[in-house]
């Protein structure tokens, strides 16, 4: 375990550093590296710090959140193919932005983190409620279509209003890929709030979440207010992908990749998976932009698209050979 | 020559012998449902000749579909209005009908084209056209098509030996959807605005860049498609439908149904694509609702067909003039109705403990 932890913490700085050296444009590592001990031309300087560095920061701080909420949706409904943008929560904050954009609020981060954290809170709520009408559980099976139809519904709207209104669609369009490039530190101090809220409060669940992986009626005999950690549980879901989605506009899959990769490092365990989804995650995010800033020359791909080519074989893969019971 | 119609418990069975020996079995409830909704069908399509931006009387559409008509009436009602009505109408019909296929084959209410992916897999391939070679209908027609068969190909693949009623199926074509989805995102996004505000439209399943000109092939070929597809294929999948074993003991070969099934249903598929944009949630509603109207039981083809139809062109007239100055795409009214329609279906799924 200290190892793997030790580990994660190498990658994921090691994910940060190649990050501020590479770019669509190629500036020499002598150059970057004389930015970072304080020096360096001008030129370098504004490519640095005021481009790669807070996108970088973006990366790392949405990463963790995108992570952690991956691992407690999954956690919470105890369905390994949960995930915010396959359930439809990516989908609701997109439209809250939609309506937001239309009614003539501001495009910066700061405007559209109350819209997207409604919109986020919505989907969560209603994926939720529809999953779980009529007889028996909520399956993985089931859970995956009410997000598939909850998104084609809000995505239906939202392509509604952008072809309502043609400003909305430039100023929408862009954002709507998902990506790090071009945040600023303001944006990322705008939701970092909402950010550590609920990151605090996912580390806070970590041993409630543990307790209902055995079942609702066991966690209740062990103790656990299963009506309050269902409360706090869609809160820290909805604070997290809400604002990340605020910043960096829908990033699907991450969630939904980040805690497979901890169940195979560490297991079962939540107490484990959720924190080291944290680190995970933005390791995965960064590398994924990484690759994104360079794989086709002098354009950039926004990293939403890499992370839906990487998580949908992931996605695939888990429901094959049965790793997953769909029943 | 001898003909006889002999009524037998809800059917009318029709024997004839002669040069050409004739048999068949009409259910009579499946009848009267095909021609109520057509008759409605051909009332919606009516009032999407009167309205628009200048409103005619009914005397006056009809005087112009007879030729006879000033030529300012004749250029708005049949030059522009008549296209995108009747593209509403077999658009709608040939969706109804790939549904109907897909849903069969799958045994699964859930697989129709939009969720297992194939629908997905013609957009990409028709926005890649777009965007890379050309705009002419038989370019775009031929990336849908391509598209839909690569993603239809990997789907079946990477499902094999799915069983559990195919719900594999499913969550595979989720996940290929998801990534062809993207990939449309960034085509869109690196397009100039004036290229991603086409491709947008394309990509939301618009039928207003209909004419004649543009999508006469398709309502041919897809008409072409369509019949053939219910002559050869609708009794061979009500026989697979009883099971694989009585299927082939009766002489119709399952895996060459089912193949023939899936390549029908993405030739009809690519075909409504490559002209309109993927147009979603007809082919997962309108068999559905089809089969509960006709009270029957089986593929049900012709049900699903008609009710296609009438939901299209409804769902056009309304995308067109719901509100007032502005035009949306049909698909968008498609997505935002037939989500509903996914949310009810699961609801009552749900209550039967299917899922």
């Amino acid at each position: 375990m200290p190892l793997v932890l030790s580990g994660l913490v190498l990658a994921l700085t090691v994910a940060a550093a190649v990050s501020l050296f590479v770019g669509t444009e190629s500036t020499g590592a002598a150059r970057v590296l004389a930015v970072l001990t304080g020096g360096g031309d001008a030129e370098a300087r504004a490519l640095v710090l005021e481009y790669r560095l807070p996108r970088t920061l973006v990366a790392v701080a949405v990463g963790a959140s995108l992570g952690a909420a991956g691992a407690l949706i999954q956690a919470y409904t105890r369905n390994p193919l949960a995930d915010p943008g396959i359930l439809g929560v990516n989908a609701g904050a997109t439209l809250g932005v939609a309506l937001a954009l239309v009614a003539g609020m501001a495009s910066t981060v700061g405007a559209l983190v109350w819209p997207a954290l409604a919109g986020a809170c919505f989907a969560t709520i209603a994926v939720l409620l529809l999953a779980s009408t009529g007889r028996g559980p909520a399956t993985p099976v089931r859970m995956t279509l009410s997000g598939v139809a909850l998104t084609a519904v809000f995505a239906g709207i939202t392509t509604a209003i952008r072809l309502f209104d043609p400003a909305t669609f430039e100023r929408h369009r862009s954002w709507v890929a998902g990506s790090v490039a071009g945040r600023s530190l303001d944006d990322l101090a705008t939701v970092a709030p909402f950010l550590a809220v609920g990151l605090l409060l996912s580390v806070l669940l970590v041993r409630p979440l543990n307790a209902i992986a055995l079942g609702e009626d066991m966690a209740s005999s062990l103790g656990v207010d299963t009506a309050r950690t269902r409360l706090l549980t869609i809160g820290a879901v909805t604070v997290l992908v809400g604002a990340s989605t605020a910043v960096a506009g829908p990033i699907g899959f991450l969630g939904l990749m980040a805690p497979h990769v901890c169940r195979l490092l560490v297991g079962n365990d939540h107490t484990r998976i959720i924190p080291m989804s944290m680190l995970v995650a933005p390791v995965v995010l960064l590398t994924a932009d990484i690759v994104a800033r360079v794989i086709v020359p002098l354009r950039e791909v926004p990293v939403g698209i890499m992370t839906a080519f990487l998580g949908a074989p992931v996605l695939i893969w888990l429901i094959s050979d049965r790793k997953v019971n769909t029943q | 020559m001898t003909g006889l119609i002999t009524p037998e418990r809800g059917s009318l069975v029709l024997r004839s012998s002669g040069r050409v020996p004739v048999s068949g079995r009409f259910h009579v409830r499946t009848v009267l449902v095909c021609a109520a909704l057509l008759l409605a069908t051909a009332a919606v399509t009516f009032a999407a000749l009167l309205l628009g931006a200048v409103v005619h009387t009914p005397a006056e559409v009809v005087r112009a579909l007879a030729g006879d008509a000033p030529p300012s009436v004749e250029l708005f009602v049949v030059q522009w209005r008549l296209p995108r009505a009747l593209a509403a109408v077999v658009f709608g019909a040939l969706l109804g009908v790939a549904g109907a296929l897909f849903q069969s084959i799958t045994r699964n209410p859930l697989g129709s084209p939009d969720i297992i992916g194939f629908t997905a897999g013609s957009s990409a391939g028709g926005v890649a056209v777009l965007a890379f070679v050309g705009s002419s209908y038989l370019l775009v027609a031929a990336g849908a098509l391509t598209g839909g068969l690569v993603v239809a190909a990997i789907v079946l693949l990477l499902s094999r030996g799915g069983g559990v009623a195919g719900f594999r199926l499913v969550i595979v074509g989720i996940g290929l959807s998801a990534m062809l989805t993207s990939l449309e995102t960034w085509v869109v996004l690196t397009a100039d605005i004036e290229q991603a505000q086409i491709a947008a439209l394309w990509g939301a399943g618009s039928l207003n860049a209909v004419s004649f000109g543009y999508t006469g092939p398709a309502m041919v070929i897809g008409l072409v498609a369509l019949i053939v597809t219910g002559v050869l294929l609708d009794r061979r999948l009500t026989l697979l439908e009883l099971g694989e074993d009585v299927s082939a003991s009766l002489g119709s070969d399952p895996g060459r149904t089912r193949l023939a099934a899936v390549l029908a249903g993405v030739v009809l598929v690519a075909v409504v694509t490559a002209a309109a944009g993927p147009i979603s949630f007809v082919a997962l509603a309108a068999p559905h609702v089809g089969r509960r109207l006709a009270g029957a039981t089986g593929v049900c083809l012709a049900p699903a067909a008609c009710t296609g139809a009438l939901m299209l062109a409804s769902a056009d007239l309304a995308a067109q003039h719901a509100i007032p100055g502005h035009s949306f795409p049909v698909g968008v009214a498609t997505v935002a109705v037939g989500g509903l329609y996914l949310v009810t279906l699961l609801i009552r799924e749900n209550r039967k403990g299917a899922l």
